[in-house]
């Protein structure tokens, strides 16, 4: 009998699913564990789409006679403001009187900031770089600004940054299931180190 | 990895060209040439890996029925990485293989007109239909193969036969490296086209690769098992984890003259008990053979090429099954090329690494790539295997349609 249970991914789209499937092939967790739940959301969901089914997954999971089963919802920031975003799921949440997001509990939320493009312009710099994994030196490449949108390459107010390479979702999913939550390397964007801990505290729920 | 892959006069193939990711899936409606694509390149991998003889491989019913020419031609691109070390080295590089047959409509006989194998604009191999000394020989033509060093350097001409690939023919040595690792890639090639019902258990002797059905899957395992017993173990561990939660073993056992390919399950105060191959569920028996494929494929790095992997399958099966796939491409571990119907496949895969194949009544097979056949629909939050189930996917469909169904979706 196995002691993982099956944990439910929620992407918002493509890119988000490899990040999730990377990030698990990282954490050698078994491809059966997990679902990646795309189809739900249709091709390009939105934030809406995947909260509406994230509320519906905590609601299946709350259920006394349910299977154990982990959630795990990836949404872009898009300009909202993280606090925003997390504020609208949690009200939608208390609205249905579900329980809080909780990764200790097998309920998690993944909120890149600005988009997930970000994480992914700061892989390619941080793997050129040499994947430097001191927490304390300076990095030794440019950190990302996170308020830029590196899906479009425009600043928060629309001017245009310059184009560069995009490490792919599943290796930067894999490079995020080798970073040390407590001594993150230097230079590592602020919204990804916080998403560190809740990822482990899930995975760690996950497979008690 | 296979990048692409043209042909031209074989059965609704007409001068078709599909590229290849590292996974990629072909979508389309029934009879839109998908299956047509990996049963060709099935019998190139047989021909050039010695599997079989043109004759059987490409009978004349394999031409385009439409079509009055009797020239098949078909052509593979193969990039490899580099290989070995120090002055045992083998670049990264692409091979372009070109194999053209002649038919004899009437007497229902064929030969290779032409074979060729270059690397990176080096040739390594060039066999040709020689008619000039014809006359002298009562007017039949000869095969012959000029052979070429991997430094680029013209060997030996030699005659060959022409139902046979000349690649196959010529022996090892220290000056065709390159040629020996475009041969050992395409004979690792596994291609499939998975009938459970077919499945025997019984093996009277090694195969070095299944069959296109995977009906001497047996045979197959007997080899496997006595060189690859490490991918032997991977696959066993994970249909022990998956599907067989009780399975000890998976082995041949003698029988008189044969063999046969057991199950062995093994739990706490009871006996063990044996099942024969083909006693499994045909899904069993299904994934039995889709395991061993995946895992071998994996320690080959070579391609793993199968028509809807999803049939026969349980519901919880296909998706890990799908992922796993992904994730052997992603870590340039094996190649996956699939074909498939099923919603996971079209929602997980397609619209990212799809091809689109679509034909009309009796015309050739067309291809386009999913996400660009789908441009038009990218704001309707309808799945694509919903778009396809109401048929609004179409290569040719006008752009005015899609458009009234990305008004419909959004009211």
């Amino acid at each position: 009998m196995s002691r993982y249970c099956k944990s439910v991914v929620l992407p918002e789209d493509a890119t988000h699913a490899d990040l999730a499937r990377g990030y698990f092939q990282g954490r050698s967790v078994d491809e059966r564990t997990y679902e990646l739940q795309r189809r739900w959301t249709g091709r390009n969901g939105n934030f809406a789409a995947v909260c509406r089914w994230f509320c519906e997954e905590i609601r299946l999971q709350v259920r006394r006679l349910s299977s154990r089963r982990s959630i795990l919802a990836l949404i872009d920031e898009d300009g909202q403001g993280l606090e925003s975003r997390r504020n609208e799921i949690r009200d939608e949440l208390n609205r249905l009187g579900l329980p809080e997001i909780n990764p200790s509990e097998g309920r998690c939320l993944v909120l890149p900031m600005r988009n997930v493009e970000t994480w992914m312009v700061w892989a390619a710099r941080w793997q050129n770089a040499g994947c430097p994994t001191s927490p304390a030196t300076p990095p030794g490449y440019l950190p990302v600004d996170e308020l830029n949108d590196y899906k479009r390459f425009r600043t928060r107010s629309g001017e245009i940054v310059p184009r560069e390479p995009l490490a792919a979702a599943y290796i930067l999913g894999k490079a995020i299931a080798k970073l040390n939550p407590v001594m993150p390397p230097a230079g590592l964007p602020p919204a990804l180190q916080a998403v560190l801990q809740p990822l482990n505290d899930f995975l760690r729920w996950a497979r008690l | 990895m296979i990048t692409r892959f043209y042909a031209d006069n074989f059965k609704c193939l007409a001068n078709v060209t599909l590229e290849f990711e590292p996974y990629t899936v072909l979508v389309g409606p029934n009879g839109s040439g998908k299956s047509s694509v990996l049963e060709a390149l099935r019998k190139i991998t047989d021909l050039v890996a010695h599997r079989g003889a043109t004759e059987t491989l490409f009978p004349t019913e394999s031409l385009t029925r439409w079509d009055r020419r009797s020239e098949q031609l078909f052509e593979l691109d193969i990039r490899l990485p580099m290989e070995g070390q120090g002055e045992e080295v083998l670049p990264e590089g692409v091979y372009h293989y070109t194999l053209r047959l002649s038919h004899d409509r009437l007497r229902e006989k064929n030969r290779i007109a032409e074979e060729k194998l270059i690397f990176e604009s080096k040739t390594l191999y060039r066999g040709w239909l020689d008619t000039s000394q014809a006359a002298e020989n009562g007017g039949v033509p000869s095969f012959r193969a000029e052979l070429f060093k991997d430094n680029g350097v013209k060997g030996s001409e030699v005659l060959m036969d022409w139902h046979l690939s000349g690649i196959s023919r010529i022996a090892p040595r220290t000056e065709n490296r390159l040629l020996q690792r475009f041969r050992r890639f395409i004979a690792h090639v596994v291609v499939l086209s998975i009938n459970p019902a077919s499945v025997t258990a019984e093996a009277r002797r090694e195969e070095s690769m299944v069959s296109f059905n995977g009906s001497d899957f047996a045979a197959w395992f007997l080899y496997l098992h006595n060189n690859q017993a490490l991918a032997c173990r991977e696959a066993e561990r994970k249909l022990r984890e998956n599907v067989l939660p009780e399975l000890a073993l998976f082995q041949m056992e003698s029988d008189g003259s044969m063999q046969v390919a057991k199950a062995i399950y093994q739990s706490s105060g009871k006996d063990d008990v044996r099942l024969r191959l083909d006693e499994l569920s045909a899904g069993q028996r299904t994934l039995v053979i889709l395991e061993h494929a995946l895992a071998v494929t994996k320690a080959w790095r070579s391609s793993v090429i199968i028509d809807e992997p999803a049939n026969f399958l349980g519901l919880s099966e296909i998706e890990p099954l799908l992922v796993r796939m992904q994730n052997n491409a992603d870590e340039g571990q094996a190649q996956s090329i699939l074909t498939s119907h099923h919603p996971v496949a079209y929602d997980l895969i397609a619209e990212r690494a799809g091809l689109w194949l679509e034909r009309t009544p009796l015309g050739p097979t067309q291809v386009k790539r999913v996400c660009t056949v789908i441009e038009s629909l990218k704001d309707t939050a309808i799945p694509l295997s919903e778009l396809v189930a109401r048929g609004w996917v179409s290569r040719d469909a006008p752009l005015s349609d899609f458009l009234d169904v990305t008004v419909m979706a959004k009211q």
